[in-house]
């Protein structure tokens, strides 16, 4: 986790270091069970193929888990999450990478305004998020 | 479908507009083995999260879940795989869609906001309604409706944790010209 991040210190257009995550079968099914996420299509394979997907993919729960996670690492201990707006789109399937980013898009009255994206390797945007982080001051 | 086969649909769909659905009172409080177990698989490392000592000595004087758990703590479990889903006015939507051949399901959008952060022993309390339905669209992936459901988040004494809309598209795939899926 980076050193805190106050009030003052960030402005708009500042970037978070890109973060790549493999998108590994096991990540999928432990982030499912962890978030008590019990559908079928998160942990079963062939369910998942039932219903038109290649194999397994990511539960939301789990992307806003690594949004957070990601957010945490850039603003610091004392940050206090106020909203998660997320945008879904192409699924996490096994065997590719999901490569955050994020940019500050707003600064006012201690809180900041950060949008990430997670792009997947192969199948395009999987989720563009905005969070509003309240920071001390 | 005829156009007065897709108004009476229309009629059925919007009655479930206010509908609460799947309301839960969470089985576990807020405790540090689900916390730290959730944290392992999402890399957070916030001593906040994971050591009560450390948090007690910190800003906020008290170990907090991560704010993204909010839905988490309400799930109903293993059941969901064993038997599947429980009977609720958003599954009898669904199963109404399905029937019409809106077979395809795809979640969209979802917001959380938080009131302020859950702290060891509270009970998450999740109260759902389907918050509103929308007119026919043509998406990329066939035509549909989005609905959206609505969830607020209190505590056992009743104060407000926080709130989530979660937005679904339940459609037509392109390519099966309104037959319902068997």
């Amino acid at each position: 986790m980076s050193d805190q991040i106050k009030q003052g210190q960030v402005k708009v257009g500042d970037t978070l270091p890109p973060r790549e995550i493999p998108i590994t079968t096991s990540l999928i099914v432990s982030g499912a069970l962890a978030t008590r996420d019990f559908q079928k299509v998160h942990h079963d394979k062939a369910v998942a193929q039932a219903s038109g997907m290649p194999d397994v993919f990511m539960n939301i729960l789990t992307t806003q888990g690594l949004t957070e996670s990601y957010l945490r690492d850039w603003c610091g201990r004392d940050a206090v999450f106020r909203k998660l707006t997320i945008h879904l789109g192409a699924p996490n399937i096994p065997g590719t990478t999901m490569t955050m980013t994020g940019e500050v898009k707003s600064c006012a009255d201690g809180l900041v305004e950060v949008e990430v994206l997670g792009q997947n390797s192969q199948w395009g945007m999987h989720v563009k998020a905005l969070a509003t982080i309240a920071l001390p001051a | 479908m005829s156009s007065e086969d897709i108004a009476a649909f229309e009629e059925k769909i919007k009655a479930f507009v206010g509908r609460e659905c799947g309301s839960s009172t969470a089985k576990d409080a807020v405790n540090k083995a689900m916390i730290r177990h959730w944290c392992e698989v999402m890399g957070n490392t916030n001593p906040d999260h994971l050591d009560e000592a450390e948090a007690a000595a910190g800003s906020r004087g008290a170990l907090v879940a991560p704010a993204t758990m909010l839905f988490a703590w309400g799930q109903a479990g293993y059941a969901v795989a064993a038997q599947g889903r429980e009977q609720d006015p958003q599954t009898q939507l669904f199963d109404l869609f399905d029937e019409h051949g809106y077979v395809g399901v795809v979640a969209t959008n979802t917001t959380q906001e938080y009131d302020r952060e859950l702290r060891l022993g509270e009970v998450v309390h999740a109260r759902t309604v389907i918050d509103n339905i929308s007119e026919r669209k043509k998406t990329g992936l066939g035509e549909g409706y989005f609905y959206e459901t609505v969830t607020e988040f209190t505590n056992q004494d009743g104060e407000p944790l926080g709130r989530q809309s979660f937005k679904v598209l339940k459609y037509c795939p392109k390519n099966t010209g309104g037959e319902a899926a068997q």
